[in-house]
């Protein structure tokens, strides 16, 4: 069929040519002509559509690419050009590239597109719709509030507070935040997925449901205690972060593990719609600080910095990695660390974040004083040579780290925020659970950079809740 | 295909209102749609960018030429793309449609970020005043849509 179609346009394509070329000279050239020319223009702008372009020769290419450049100058789209000067120019721009544009918003500027004029709304609503659509991610810090069901989130792109009414997770706690989404324990120890913006709730199994094998008997006492949790991850085994559009934030979440790590250090993972938690601390025997997915595994941390590879299913093992221990720290004389795992720019990071107490020479009863972090150190995972090798900069990055899953996002073009920088949030329950002094505690808080070593605030550190730090929050649409 | 200065011979680019410009090949083929029929070979005569008026192409090889030269840093061009996106709506929008024509990724983010920028951190009553936009929703309308999301209205 091609080879047929490729010989008729050699044999129609010098009549045609020549005709083009004659046209100028012989304006009153017979009318039969005319006709035979509209013919076969008719006949070549047919045959151009079912032409194989890698068959033809590179002469006759040029002239269809040419011909090609004709055919898109519309009529439509000159008047498109004119209303756009005129009226609207979001609505003259075809699909694609209003996306383009939208997908450069955040999601708050989204909705106020959307409250612009009708055919805006559609625009908004019609990009979303698009298959791989997401907005602008930019992290927001969520301040629990005990006292009432408004809680704020704090976007230092905006520098302003959105109060956002959520009185379904009044009085629970926030143990963690993924992919747009908060996992949640409640007063009694029930769990849950809460997406804030479309309020979307997923049950998660009870916290009480998991009879652990706990080395440590302490611990039973407080199993309902939403600190009981010390951090959660919604984790996702794609390598999708940005859940947008309603369709694949669905099917992401249905195929995500969620993953805690008990004040014990242990283990536990379900899925949402499973019925109990199952515990991993008798397979996984190990001192866990945090969990993420990378390249495709699921990894702990282990409290003497090494690597274990987690595999669930009905027998989950851990395997060691067994790395060398950073350089700087020590594994018989540890030092007191947060120890975070990120994943930025295909690397696998570890941060250390070393605590020390704060010592304002009050003395406190009962309670311990709280610890704040001085420092940070990063280090990169050399799967090869079996060690961490010391990060000096991260470049453009900035880490978030803190009860939330730790995310690494590049900081151009995103006023407010400061590249090379890691921004921490207040990390002491999971380390002292209700030991830390409610009154004292949240409030470690701040930006740490790599170029000069300082921390400074970036936000003012006044409780808003006495549970549940300030804690990062992607913001992302359902 | 590496193209530097020195071998760089010119092209003429035809606009839609029959414009030729005379431009150096390193600098046009930052369009990929020119590159792709300089590596067929076929750019020698005046190539008709139907969909390009002179004054949109004008702009748009000023771009190409600056982001060409080799000599200018990161910042320079960053400072010197902040001037260049100043512009009215008219021209934003042919910019945006002739990069998109031509397939010059670098350019057509440009001009985009240079509109996200022009809605960023603003309500819907200064995006309608900037984008010369008439409210067309009811009161009833606008005050559900409000309420939805009441809390990005603040």
């Amino acid at each position: 069929m091609c080879l047929q179609l490729g010989f008729l346009w050699f044999l129609i394509l010098p009549i045609h040519h020549s005709i083009g070329q004659k046209r100028g000279k012989k304006k009153k050239k017979k009318k039969g002509m005319v006709l035979i020319r509209a013919v076969l223009s008719n006949l070549l702008s047919n045959l151009t559509c079912s032409l194989n372009y890698d068959a033809l020769p590179v002469s006759t290419l040029f002239k269809k690419r040419k011909q090609e450049f004709a055919i898109m100058d519309s009529i439509e789209r000159k008047k498109l050009k004119e209303d756009a000067i005129n009226l609207d120019m979001l609505v003259a721009l075809p699909p694609e590239l209003r996306e383009i544009i939208i997908q450069k918003l955040d999601l708050v500027d989204y909705h106020r597109v959307s409250a612009v004029s009708k055919s805006w709304r559609s625009i908004a609503i019609a990009a979303k719709e698009s298959h791989c659509f997401s907005l602008r991610q930019l992290p927001w810090l969520l301040l629990s509030s005990d006292k009432d069901a408004h809680h704020g989130f704090f976007s230092l792109c905006h520098g302003k507070i959105f109060k956002l009414k959520l009185p379904e997770i009044c009085g629970a706690r926030c143990c963690g935040s993924s992919l747009g989404w908060l996992i949640m324990a409640d007063e009694v120890g029930g769990n849950f997925l809460l997406h804030p913006f479309s309020r979307h709730r997923i049950q998660l199994p009870c916290q009480t449901t998991l009879y652990p094998f706990n080395p440590y008997d302490g611990f039973e006492l407080w199993r309902q205690d939403p600190l009981y949790i010390r951090k959660a991850m919604l984790l996702s085994p794609s390598t999708v972060t940005g859940m947008a559009s309603n369709a694949s934030c669905t099917e992401v979440v249905a195929n995500c593990v969620v993953v805690v790590l008990f004040a014990s250090n242990c283990l536990g993972s379900c899925r949402p719609g499973d019925l109990t938690w199952t515990d991993l601390s008798e397979h996984i025997p190990i001192a866990v600080e945090d969990v993420i997915y990378y390249n495709g595994q699921l990894y702990a941390i282990d409290v003497d910095y090494d690597l274990v590879l987690i595999e669930l299913g009905p027998c989950p093992r851990g395997t060691r990695l067994n790395l060398l221990c950073p350089a700087g720290y020590d594994r018989k004389y540890r030092r007191g660390a947060f120890i975070y795992l990120v994943e930025s720019c295909g690397e696998l990071l570890m941060v250390l974040r070393p605590w020390y107490f704060l010592s304002d020479g009050r003395t406190r009863l009962r309670h311990i004083p709280p610890v704040i972090a001085t420092t940070f150190d990063v280090f990169k995972l050399d799967f090869k040579g079996r060690c961490w090798i010391k990060v000096e900069s991260l470049g453009d990055q900035m880490l978030f780290v803190g009860t939330s899953s730790g995310v690494s996002l590049s900081a151009s073009n995103l006023s407010g925020f400061k590249e090379n920088c890691i921004y921490f949030t207040d990390d002491n329950f999971s380390v002292f659970g209700p030991m830390v002094d409610s009154a004292e505690a949240c409030c470690d808080v701040g930006v740490f950079s790599l170029e000069d070593g300082s921390i400074k605030s970036f936000f003012p550190t006044d409780s808003h809740s006495s549970r549940c730090p300030p804690i990062w929050f992607i913001p992302s649409q359902l | 295909m590496s193209l530097s200065p020195s071998t760089s011979k010119m092209l003429s680019l035809k606009s839609s209102d029959g414009k030729v410009l005379e431009v150096e090949e390193h600098v046009a083929v930052l369009c990929e749609t020119i590159k792709s029929l300089v590596e067929d070979g076929c750019a020698d005569s005046p190539i008709p960018l139907a969909n390009v008026d002179g004054a949109t192409l004008g702009n748009v090889m000023e771009w190409c030429k600056k982001h060409a030269d080799q000599k200018a840093s990161a910042d320079d061009l960053e400072d010197w793309d902040a001037e260049f996106v100043e512009r009215d709506q008219g021209e934003l929008y042919h910019l945006i449609m002739a990069a998109n024509y031509l397939n010059i990724k670098g350019l057509l983010d440009l001009i985009c970020q240079k509109v996200a920028d022009m809605i960023k951190g603003k309500h819907p009553e200064k995006i309608r005043e900037i984008f010369n936009i008439e409210n067309d929703f009811t009161p009833e309308q606008q005050e559900q849509i409000r309420k939805d999301n009441s809390w990005a209205f603040e």
